[in-house]
């Protein structure tokens, strides 16, 4: 008897490791072989499972004996397995109703035995190495043993793949003429009996492809057919994550932004939520500087809370991602900084540290998707409210093993410097400051009274970055398999360096393992991946950019023995750090497996196990030469820490399918269960007594601990559930709801119910649009309205707790003060959103419109309660019925503008329009903390500013608004007069390939307002700080009338005037930017060339990011604003070959 | 069999987790960084942990200094240089709500130094682990150090908040109580601390006796005792407190004035120890001085020509307790009753809080106050003599005796928080620092009666509707 098996690429590379360890387990222990399978499948963890069916090709035809009368199928079945080394796998329920067989044999072979008793019994078999699979038998089609047209029924054979080789298992094959049809197994393949000889149209369908009718011949009883199915380009119908459920553009009831890996990888970026700039609707992502791991960050939909964390909830492939960098807030990460606190960040800081998604690897990514409305977040619940970004990596695909190969290597560079004044200019400007001050240079003034070279000029910009950074990118992976199990391999490295003097790099390995398995019958499915990343970060303790504005008569850098020169005490060097180095290394590990088993048709049992641990490891170390003067042991410093941040998760689900009348039900419940734990300490040794010593933390005469230790433990549990209808994909609706319990919040205060209702409607399935309105082939209205919550607190507020006093001591003994005045009656923020869409496909779907309107408040904020100081303390957590609103308006317009079979053109254009307003806050004129920060009926992106009222022409003097006519100017003056935000940004993406060329590019565009440079500068004529040229012609006499005020170069009413200019309206305006945010050009190797070369997806290629800004911003950088490292502009070339 | 394993599998998985996702799963271990309350409370070392904190913090926030200075400031004891905003306006007897309330940092740390001692006195109340000795002790010094919150409150703002627990929502709203009132909290609290207390000092145990004088015994409680009932014309009260003080034996005033302030010195009643980490006490190393005053907020005030003035010929304490710094062509004299400053190499002083010395004048003035002529005298020359100078010889009519043994107190207890309360109380203050030669016109300010009470943070009158503020600002 034939076994249907196909040798699959999966057998032919069965020298590969995995099935290689299945075929020593077996030989390990052949007689247990049975137990480990079945504890394998049961327990499920092992996903060598997968392997073991793939390993024996051949089945030795084991003989036994049975005697059974009128005996039912199930003991026929144990019988067997207990004679046998086999097992049967099979659903019980294909075995109700079937006839009691009668079994007489001997010596007979196992397949016998079954033909025999399953005959007339509409089952069939088949085995699979050491296993039976018993399903239900399909009347009018699929295979039987005996192989296809070898009966002498006439009958058409043939095998359905997708256009990669995959093949399709459920395709279905209608032969309409004779009213015949047939699915294909789980091999592709599918027969037809009784089809007499003849010409027929076959036509063969499967979900997300475009259906194909084809011709086939059956001649001599025999016909063949082939088919390869396109899969739909509309994107429509492309699969959207949406957390715990899949949906398709389609049909969709809420709104989710999808950006596939194949976009991330086309951009020399190694954190992947850099690659998302520009191409996400709503989604808003600042780069706080642009060195390499530096953090950003990240908004959906705007500033939901005043004083709590406003980042999204990332999760990665199912697993919660910390969006905190773990870089320890009591010594910081040198260059790239502190990582801010809640309220630091909502006052207008940049997010510090470094990022923890650069621990993620991009290549590694299949998709991201960013959940934006209440239908797509209110499944998250309390964690729901700023928005998710869902991480999908990469799965293995069915067909031949292949190799591939990813190489690039580029340089990169800033492109914008600030135009400074030249060393003539500079001391022009000194000089008059004096005249201005009417004194002369004292022996401080070491730029002009002769203790420096006053010939000298530097471009200090030049200097500090103006040097090349290297970027090198190494990615192989091996994937393959076949249509039951898949598996990726893949593995990278990548290291970055700086545009600074010095030796500094961000390298990083990873390695990423995925595997997927389905059994024969489609029943079980498992996926199995695990991810690892080590990165190590070497930065200077400080960004050199902060020391561009150096007097350019400044020194030299280097004595003549080739050491830093300090030109005896009056230069401050500004290589110094490079004695100074920050390192941190971090070890990221991701894991999950995901389990599915059909228990009935249509219901699902589930479960995702998920752990993620990430240590960093950091020491911040300055050697003698960082500081001017011989060495003393307390020049040497060596600050380090370790942190520690680990979650797991378990979310048993069950999901529930079927057709109900003309719509299909879906139905999903499950629960959550997550822990995290973290803990960091940091320590400082000082004291060395030489610097080859520093590393050794022992060799150091002083240690202590800097800050106190943290360690904190989350709990989180939930319950969520979904009901979705969709009547004829034309009536759509979405319910989602969870209970969610926090450990963060008090006894009475920890759960929480969340919901939201999604509703669609396809009107163009409308009869009457369709006969109407011909063009529009696609329309669909949306709404969404629900509730989510932000849970994004301290973890152990509302206990009531002790903490040691700073580390004092009375009698001998560390004493204990209370910490907070805990209240546990506080509750999550919550967020209401409501969100309205319209999308429109025209000409087949080859433009399609999307435009989307949302309302969002966030009420119940966690601000704090002020508390007059008798209570002993001045603010209690509390919720404060203050509210917050975000509106928007997002627009996305995807156009095929070309399509021909050498040509295609895409264009995709996204725009986003967005609004924040304090809508209110009670209590806010008296709230010490907020009352100079916030205005009601204001956005939360205002700051309070002088109002510039211009130059005093008989002073030379700036002039502001004195609004309360005190005759002074402070904070009572202060006007909440400009916004620091975006006022809309967007993207857009073209695509064009001409045969094998393919090229990509991004225009990103922002118009906003930001700082400019006076937020930095301090007034023109301070000794050895050199400034714009914008200061120059300045006001010099009484009268004149002059844009800028006169210099000055003491403190008094000019620096206390330019001192105030400094934070009036003046100083804030146009930041807004066009950026050529990324262009990727590659050419693949002709088919012809790769086949005789036995290459496949082999490609070269050109990748560039921030290849040019086009802004009228008064500053570095539009974007990192202020003096950070600007975004770098990075050209790569690479190659890609594929075995 | 297979899907009933798998069955069984995950039904009972499911089971597992649907049981124990109720309250319990998200309740959290205690975090390890910090002590949950209750924990602090159930065993006698983080306890006495909790208890000591405020000593320390005593110490950090400056509290004895800053009270000895701003005062010292605002009356006629010290000549400020210092040019911060608050220095001068205390100086000038022009303090602002707005500018100046919250540098003084006099009411936030009291107030929280009560919220501290309430929950302590609540938590002892309920805690079932801190044994009774201990209870005992930390009860009283809890109670004690309410007492001597409130003392300084109600002298330096008038009526207060009186707090005595510690939920915040009733503290909130809580308006003003009256001074007397005040005081007979503060009586209560002192006599039941009095009774709660330990008769000898005691150590970081609660209960092993040691030779520190830094921890109050029931002898502090009685001092301050003896000194709230005269502040309340209480006199024959205040009388026999200050005896049962001044004939324990365990205290005696040193003859040498140097070694009045040492460490454990036998005139301490209680004394704060200074941090580990530092060798000398918040007074020394603010006080003395090693160059011209300076602008900034220490070191940046001398002995007012008043002050200075007031000592009479042959006093030692003006050389014993006032140190000189000279630049060649201006000496300028500063407060040394602490010797110690940033040169010290070992410790030698703590700060003083209650001292024997105080309650010989105490008793002096009860006495006179009742007519005791002979009693008054008696304790008087006690401290005149211990200064170098003859018996009192002046006349003994009660307001003679009165004046001097209040020009007494002057010269004995200056830069220790006692002349500015002592011309409140006495109602001398309009009279000593009013008028066109009174002391507020010499410092170039101009006297309001108003000045004797100090604002209150605005931010507490914004915060609480039915607080007001003192008048006058």
């Amino acid at each position: 008897m034939k076994i249907f098996y196909n040798a699959s690429a999966m057998q032919r590379a069965s020298g590969t490791l995995m099935s290689s360890l299945a075929q020593a387990m077996q030989k390990f222990h052949p007689n247990t072989t049975k137990t480990l399978i079945l504890g394998v499948k049961l327990a499920a963890v092992f996903i060598l499972i997968t392997c073991l069916q793939v390993s024996a090709k051949t089945t030795n035809a084991q003989k036994l004996s049975i005697s059974m009368k009128n005996g039912s199928l199930e003991k026929l079945f144990s019988e067997i397995e207990k004679k046998t080394t086999y097992v049967f796998f099979y659903d019980a329920a294909i075995l109700k109703g079937t006839r009691p067989v009668t079994v007489e044999v001997k010596d007979a072979t196992v397949e016998d035995i079954l033909q025999t008793s399953l005959k007339g019994q509409s089952l069939e078999f088949s085995i699979h190495d050491r296993t039976i699979f018993v399903k239900r038998g399909e009347k009018s089609a699929t295979l039987a043993p005996g192989g296809p047209g070898k009966g002498g029924t006439p009958s058409v054979t043939g095998v359905v793949k997708s256009e990669s080789g995959t093949p399709l298992i459920g395709a279905s094959v209608v032969i309409k003429k004779l009213k015949k049809s047939g699915m294909t197994n789980e091999n592709g393949e599918f027969v037809l009996r009784d089809v007499p000889d003849g010409e027929y149209e076959v036509e063969i369908s499967y979900v997300g492809y475009e259906t194909r009718t084809t011709t086939v011949v059956v001649e001599n009883q025999e016909g063949r057919v082939v088919a390869d199915l396109k899969q739909f380009h509309s994107q429509l119908d492309e699969t959207v994550v949406k957390g715990y459920y899949t949906t398709t553009n389609r049909l969709n009831t809420g709104n989710v932004t999808k950006i596939k890996g194949e976009d991330i990888q086309k951009q020399p970026v190694s954190d992947p939520i850099l690659a998302l700039e520009g191409r996400v609707p709503g989604l808003d992502i600042q780069q706080s500087s642009g060195i390499p791991g530096a953090n950003m960050t990240v908004r959906v939909r705007g500033q939901n809370s005043i004083a709590n964390g406003n980042d999204p909830l990332y999760i990665v492939d199912g697993v919660p991602f910390s969006s905190v960098s773990l870089t320890n807030n009591n010594i910081g990460g040198g260059a790239v900084g502190y990582p801010s606190s809640y309220a630091a960040l909502n006052s207008g800081q940049s997010q510090g540290g470094l990022s923890p998604f650069n621990n993620i690897n991009p290549a590694d990514i299949e998709s991201i998707e960013v959940l934006k409305d209440a239908d797509a977040t209110a499944i998250y619940g309390s964690r729901g409210a700023n928005g998710v970004i869902l991480i999908t990596t990469k799965k293995g695909k069915a067909g031949d093993t292949k190799f591939l190969a990813n190489v690039y290597s580029g340089e990169g560079a800033v492109t914008r410097r600030m135009h400074l004044l030249n060393t003539q200019e500079y001391l022009q400007v000194r000089h008059q400051a004096f005249i201005n001050d009417g004194q002369t240079p004292t022996p401080d003034d070491v730029d002009i009274n002769g203790t420096w070279d006053t010939t000298r000029y530097t471009d200090w910009q030049k200097v500090l970055f103006g040097g090349t950074a290297k970027f090198t990118n190494a990615q192989v992976s091996l994937s393959g398999g076949n249509a039951n199990t898949q598996f990726i391999l893949g593995s990278g490295y990548s290291r970055q360096t700086t545009v600074f003097p010095g030796n500094y790099s961000d390298a990083k390995a990873s390695v990423y393992l995925n595997v997927t398995h389905a059994s024969i019958n489609q029943k079980f499915h498992t996926t199995a991946s695990a991810g690892y990343v080590n990165d190590n970060n070497i930065i200077p303790q400080a960004d050199f950019t902060t020391s561009l504005n150096l007097a350019p008569d400044a020194p030299p850098l280097y004595d003549a023995n080739g050491n830093l020169n300090w030109q005896n005490g009056t230069f401050s060097n500004p290589l110094a750090p490079t004695f100074r180095n920050a390192r941190a290394k971090t070890n990221t590990l991701n894991g999950s497996l995901n389990l599915s088993y059909e228990l009935f048709r249509g219901l699902q049992l589930k479960s995702s196990f998920g752990y993620t641990t990430m240590q960093m490891n950091q020491t911040n170390q300055q050697f003698a030469a960082a500081a001017y003067g011989p060495p003393n042991p307390f020049s040497r410093k060596n600050q380090f820490a370790t942190s520690n941040f680990n979650t797991w998760i378990i979310e048993p689900q069950l999901e529930y399918s079927r057709k109900i009348s003309h719509g299909n039900l879906d139905v999903l419940i499950g629960t959550t269960h997550q822990q995290n734990n973290q803990n960091s300490i940091a320590q400082t040794a000082i004291g060395f007594a030489s610097d080859a010593l520093i590393p050794n933390v022992t060799a150091a005469s002083y240690l202590y601990a800097s800050g106190s230790a943290q360690a904190s433990e989350y709990h989180y549990v939930a319950f969520f559930g979904r009901i979705n209808y969709n009547w004829e994909e034309k009536y759509l609706v979405n319910i989602t709801a969870r209970r969610d319990g926090s450990s963060r919040f008090g006894p009475d205060r920890q759960f929480g119910n969340f919901g939201a209702v999604g509703a669609g409607w396809i009107f163009s399935k409308e009869k009457f649009m369709e006969h109407s309105v011909p063009f529009l082939s696609f329309g669909k209205l949306r709404a969404s309205y629900g509730s989510t919550g932000n849970d994004q607190i301290g973890d152990y507020q509302f206990l009531s707790t002790y903490s040691s006093y700073y580390g004092t001591s009375y009698q001998g003994v560390s004493t204990l003060y209370p910490t907070i005045l805990a209240n546990p009656h506080f509750g999550w923020e919550l967020v209401k959103k409501l969100e309205g869409g319209l999308e429109l496909g025209f000409l087949k779907d080859r433009i399609l419109f999307t435009a989307s309107y949302y309302h969002n408040r966030t009420g119940n904020q966690l601000v704090g309660q002020v508390l007059p100081y008798t209570t002993g303390f001045n603010i209690v957590q509390a919720n404060l019925p203050a509210v917050v609103q975000n509106t928007g308006t997002e627009i996305v317009l995807n156009t095929v503008n070309i399509q021909t079979k050498n040509f295609t053109w895409n264009t995709s254009i996204n725009l986003s329009i967005p609004r924040n307003k304090l809508v209110s806050f009670p209590g806010l004129a008296d709230n010490p903390n907020y009352k100079l920060t916030y205005a009601i009926g204001k956005p939360l992106y205002v700051r309070p500013l002088y109002h510039y009222t211009g130059l005093d022409k008989q002073t030379g003097l700036y002039t502001f608004d004195d609004v309360n006519h005190d005759g002074l100017i402070d904070y009572r003056d202060a006007g909440f007069l400009k916004q620091v935000a975006k006022n809309y940004f967007g993207g857009i993406q073209n695509s064009l390939s001409f045969k094998g060329w393919r090229l990509d590019f991004l225009v990103q565009f922002i118009k906003q307002t930001a700082p400019n440079y006076l937020t930095n500068f301090r007034f023109p004529g301070i000794n050895g700080q050199n400034q714009p040229v914008a200061v120059l012609g300045a006001w010099q006499k009484p009268g004149e009338n002059a844009g800028i005020q006169k210099y000055t170069q003491t403190g008094g009413d000019a620096a206390t005037a330019y001192g105030n200019y400094g934070v009036s309206d003046a100083s804030i305006s146009d930041a807004s930017f066009i950026r050529l945010k990324n262009v990727s050009l590659s050419y693949s190797l002709p088919d012809g060339w790769q086949r005789k070369l036995h290459l496949q997806s082999t490609r070269l290629y050109i990748q560039a990011q921030n290849l040019f800004t086009i802004t009228s911003y008064l500053g570095l950088d539009p974007e990192t604003q202020g003096w950070a490292l600007p975004p770098l502009r990075m050209i790569t070339g690479g190659i890609q070959v594929g075995l | 069999m297979k899907t009933k394993c798998f069955l069984y599998f995950f039904g009972g998985y499911l089971f597992i987790l649907g049981l124990a996702g109720c309250k319990k799963e998200v309740q959290v271990g205690v975090p390890i960084t910090q002590l949950v309350t209750n924990t602090v409370f159930s065993n006698d070392n983080t306890a006495t942990a909790a208890a000591l904190s405020v000593y320390s913090q005593m110490i950090t926030n400056t509290v004895p200094w800053n009270l000895h200075r701003i005062t010292a400031i605002s009356s006629d004891e010290l000549t400020n240089y210092g040019k911060d905003q608050t220095s001068l306006d205390l100086y000038t007897n022009a303090l602002s709500a707005q500018v100046d309330a919250a540098s003084i940092n006099v009411w936030t740390s009291m107030y929280s130094y009560v919220y501290q001692t309430n929950s302590i006195l609540e938590n002892l109340r309920i805690s079932r682990g801190v044994s009774s000795r201990v209870k005992q002790q930390l009860n009283g010094e809890s109670l004690f150090l309410r007492a001597y919150s409130y003392f300084y409150l109600v002298n330096l703002y008038g009526d207060v908040p009186l707090v005595t627990s510690t939920d915040y929502k009733v503290n909130a709203t809580l308006p003003r109580t009256p001074k007397t009132q005040v005081y007979q909290q503060i009586i209560s609290d002192l006599k039941m601390a009095r009774d709660s207390l330990s008769t000898s000092f005691v150590d970081a145990t609660d209960t092993a006796i040691t030779t520190d004088h830094i921890r109050p015994t029931t002898w502090a409680a009685t001092a301050l005792l003896a000194r709230v009932y005269l502040y309340s014309g209480n006199y024959d009260s205040a009388e026999l407190q200050a005896s049962t003080v001044i004939n324990n034996t365990m205290f005696q005033l040193p003859t040498d004035l140097t070694k009045v302030f040492l460490m454990n010195s036998p005139e301490a009643i209680w004394q704060l120890a200074d941090d580990a980490y530092s060798l000398w006490t918040a007074d020394g190393a603010n006080f003395i001085l090693h160059a011209p005053p300076s602008s900034s907020f220490v070191n940046n005030a001398t002995i007012s020509p008043q002050l200075f003035n007031a000592f009479e010929t042959g006093d030692r304490r003006k050389t014993a307790w006032i140190g000189s710094y000279t630049d060649g062509n201006n000496t300028w004299y500063f407060p040394y009753k602490y010797k110690d400053d940033y040169n010290a190499t070992a410790i030698n002083e703590y700060t003083m809080l209650l001292r024997l010395g105080e309650q010989y004048l105490i008793r002096a003035e009860a006495r006179a106050q009742q007519g005791n002529v002979a009693g008054a005298l008696a304790d008087l020359n006690s401290i005149r003599n211990r200064a170098g100078l003859a018996n009192y010889s002046g006349m003994t009519d009660e307001a003679s005796l009165l004046f001097a043994i209040a020009h007494e107190r002057q010269v004995e207890l200056f830069t220790e928080c006692d002349r500015w309360i002592d011309l409140k109380r006495t109602k001398n203050i309009d009279a000593v620092m009013g008028g066109p030669t009174g002391v507020c016109v010499t410092k170039g300010g101009t006297w309001t009666t108003n000045q004797q009470l100090y604002p209150l943070l605005p931010a507490d009158i914004l915060n609480n509707s039915n607080l007001i503020q003192n008048s006058g600002y």
